[in-house]
């Protein structure tokens, strides 16, 4: 007996060592460079030093353009401000290009966390998340001029200069309509998660409420003591925080972001309120975004606050029957670079292009933290979003879906 | 004022005249020059990846301007040197080089060895903390002495922000360029005192010139090559270059006095050499500084070294690697 335990430890004690070298050449493996992905890392590290949001985020614009000039490229800025710019393929048969499409901006921009640092593991910067599109996006057109990603079909790169929800963009209407443009397909790129694949697309309106109250007014009666902006914007979202409008419960109020006062010692004069309506049917969602204005108006009204409630943002219910076959493509090429695959129904902008009769999706890009003031990139899964996304647009333009 | 003791604004360039980065390259191989780039770094895991990162993939990946990217580290003791060969470049710990010479500490010890360990033509050197670095940290310091023969050293200058918790202050930067070294400047070297920031820690020069200086190990590196670049090669040598903003982490009132008593001694001492001033007493070889303890003040004394490393084409190692009779040094 004696002798087996001594060889179980040993041969323990051999896995274990082996175990630890395995691992160690794994993570040396995993923190190697790979030229393009530390291409699309600094990319995207100084494109999130870029001031954002801004109108028509025209320094972002202007660093897309003089990148896309440097490829040989040349960029078109449409009406909306937007970058498109297109790379044509010889052997095309087809003239119809493959659309892949990123928003040019962000919401979490920081003049001292944006300029982002890196580790031997890992990315942080404030939006640095946000930044990863454009870059996958430039990293497509800087691959393929070199020859390194084959491709079979035109294809055009959308850089969204306002957000794609936003109701004043036209750019995906635009495209649709236009038989020189319409893509058939399209692929959106955004920052995170790599292997969340939306299924379903769900529409969403976005609608921000503003208050302001005047604490110290007058002409308000002495048994009248007004209420705070943190008291009214607490009253909207109490009342429209979890609302349903259907037996499914698909058509629903999330609250997004509450935001008021200046904290202690002031007098919380100003607040906002974010939320966001969601549903499977464009008819419930339209009731719902109605029913949410005027509810949020008339509370605010009620406690004597100036409101105002402004649709900030729209994404269509989509249809996702037009993408079945491009998203089990994608599944599939998922599950072959053993990519976890998380299917999800949420808003999205492809939503825009499928309801137009446009195979669509959007894929994630990276691994890693969206926090509140930063974001924490892990630099492993840039390269495993770069092969997804490489490997999309070979098989797309090889022509299977 | 006379036209020649403006002549350094005439080589006062913005960064933007060299940005066509195809044509700085052509011209590196049309006169077959190698450049190489180092940092000089203590503890710097902060920012030294994202420095190297940018420049790697800007001017060597996808342009060819750098042969090479190396750091030249003081012992760090956090991650700097990991993370730096990490993305890519070649590290070097400073007492590693050159052993026979001795260590000193101190940001000049490690440029004055990189010489020896850089194989480029054109050496560039850059500071390990800037928080917005850029390729034109590098490319406009390298333009001018490609485009233009008779430059020797290019410094770099720059809206200094601050960067702290709260945001980045536009002012506060260059505190002792503005009270202590133009006022030096113009008193001994008016012509000097045309630089913007001479004691910026961006600077790139030619080896046959660099080679040729002494280097203080310590805070007066940058105004020793200054004032021995003009006494020895003259101001037609010296350019600088407009590269915007520089964000990078402030340094304390009594840091900036002790930084301020090491250019100080260097000026002297090289002032005296050069005829230029007499000293006639022995100076002090401490720093002082006052702190305050409730109602009563101490002092604090700091040694700051003074020591200075000869020329390095003094040094027999490095003849033997890069003087006359060299093998040929291996391509990059």
């Amino acid at each position: 007996m004696a002798f087996f335990d001594d060889l179980i430890k040993k041969m323990g004690s051999a896995f274990r060592s082996l175990s630890t070298k395995a691992s160690v050449v794994i993570r040396s493996l995993r923190q190697a460079s790979s030229p393009l992905t530390d291409r699309l890392l600094a990319e995207a590290l100084r494109l999130a030093e870029i001031p954002s949001p801004s109108k028509n985020e025209e320094q972002r614009v202007g660093h897309i353009l003089e990148r896309l000039s440097s490829l040989g490229l040349n960029g078109y800025v449409d009406e909306d401000g937007n970058v498109l710019a297109r790379l044509f393929c010889p052997e095309a048969s087809d003239p119809a290009p493959l659309l892949l499409f990123s928003d040019l901006g962000t919401r979490r921009w920081h003049p001292v966390l944006s300029l982002g640092s890196v580790n031997a593991d890992s990315a942080q910067g404030a939006g640095l998340a946000d930044s990863l599109g454009p870059a996958a996006l430039l990293s497509v057109a800087e691959s393929i001029l070199s020859g390194t990603l084959l491709c079979g079909k035109n294809i055009v790169l959308l850089f969204g200069a306002r957000s794609f929800e936003d109701t004043q963009n036209g750019v995906f209407q635009r495209i649709g309509e236009d038989p020189n443009q319409r893509p058939f397909a399209a692929i959106g790129i955004r920052g995170f998660t790599l292997g969340v694949l939306m299924t379903k697309t769900l529409g969403t309106y976005r609608v921000e409420v503003k208050v302001r109250t005047d604490l110290s007014d007058p002409s308000t009666a002495e048994d009248f003591s007004p209420p705070s902006a943190v008291d009214v914007v607490v009253a909207v979202a109490q009342k429209l925080a979890g609302v349903v409008w259907d037996s499914e419960k698909t058509t629903h109020c999330r609250i997004r972001r509450i935001e008021a006062g200046t904290g202690f010692g002031h007098d919380p004069v100003e607040g906002v309120l974010d939320l966001e309506l969601e549903s499977s049917k464009d008819q419930l969602l339209e009731m719902a975004m109605k029913a949410a204005v005027a509810t949020a108006q008339t509370t605010g009204e009620e406690l004597k606050a100036k409101t105002e409630v402004s649709v900030v943002g729209h994404v269509p219910v989509g249809d996702s029957r037009e993408s079945e076959g491009l998203q089990n493509l994608v599944r599939g090429i998922m599950k072959e670079q053993r990519i976890k695959v998380v299917e999800k129904t949420e808003a999205d902008s492809s939503a825009f292009l499928s309801t137009q009769g446009i195979p669509a999706l959007s894929i994630g890009f990276a691994q890693g933290r969206e926090g509140l003031e930063m974001d924490e990139v892990i630099i492993e899964s840039i390269e495993r979003g770069r092969k997804l996304l490489f490997s999309i647009v070979e098989r797309l333009s090889s022509g299977s879906i | 004022m006379s036209e020649p003791q403006n002549s350094l604004l005439n080589r006062t360039w913005h960064h933007s005249q060299f940005s066509d980065l195809g044509r700085l390259v052509d011209l590196k191989v049309k006169k077959g020059l190698t450049i190489s780039l180092a940092f000089p770094t203590l503890n710097e895991e902060a920012t030294i990846g994202k420095e190297i990162l940018i420049i790697r993939t800007e001017l060597m990946d996808r342009y060819p301007l750098l042969d090479e990217i190396v750091v030249i580290d003081s012992s760090s003791q956090d991650n700097t040197r990991r993370v730096a060969e990490r993305f890519g470049a070649r590290v070097y710990e400073s007492k590693d080089i050159l052993p026979n010479q001795g260590t000193y500490k101190g940001k000049g010890e490690n440029l004055w060895k990189s010489l020896f360990a850089l194989r480029g033509d054109i050496i560039v050197w850059v500071d390990a903390d800037i928080s917005n670095i850029a390729p034109k940290f590098v490319y406009a310091l390298v333009g001018p002495l490609l485009e233009n023969d008779s430059v020797g050293y290019v410094k770099a200058f720059y809206e200094r922000p601050i960067r702290s918790s709260g945001g980045i202050s536009i002012s506060g930067g260059g505190r002792v360029t503005e009270i202590l070294v133009r006022p030096l400047f113009s008193l001994f070297y008016p012509e000097l005192a045309r630089l913007i920031q001479p004691l910026s820690g961006e600077y790139a020069g030619r080896r046959t010139l660099l080679e040729q200086l002494p280097f203080s190990v310590g805070y007066g590196v940058e105004l020793g090559h200054l004032m021995d670049i003009y006494h020895t090669f003259g101001i037609e040598a010296l350019a600088q270059v407009d590269l915007d903003v520089r964000i990078h982490r402030n340094q304390s009132t009594e840091a900036l006095g002790r930084m301020a008593y090491g250019i100080m001694n260097t000026f002297f001492e090289r002032a005296r050499r050069y005829g230029d001033a007499e000293i006639v007493k022995a100076l002090g070889n401490r720093h002082i500084a006052l702190r305050v303890e409730g109602d009563s003040h101490s002092t604090v004394e700091t040694e700051i070294s003074s020591f200075e490393r000869q020329p390095m084409v003094e040094i027999p190692e490095y003849r033997q690697k890069f003087g006359p009779g060299a093998t040929k040094l291996p391509a990059l």
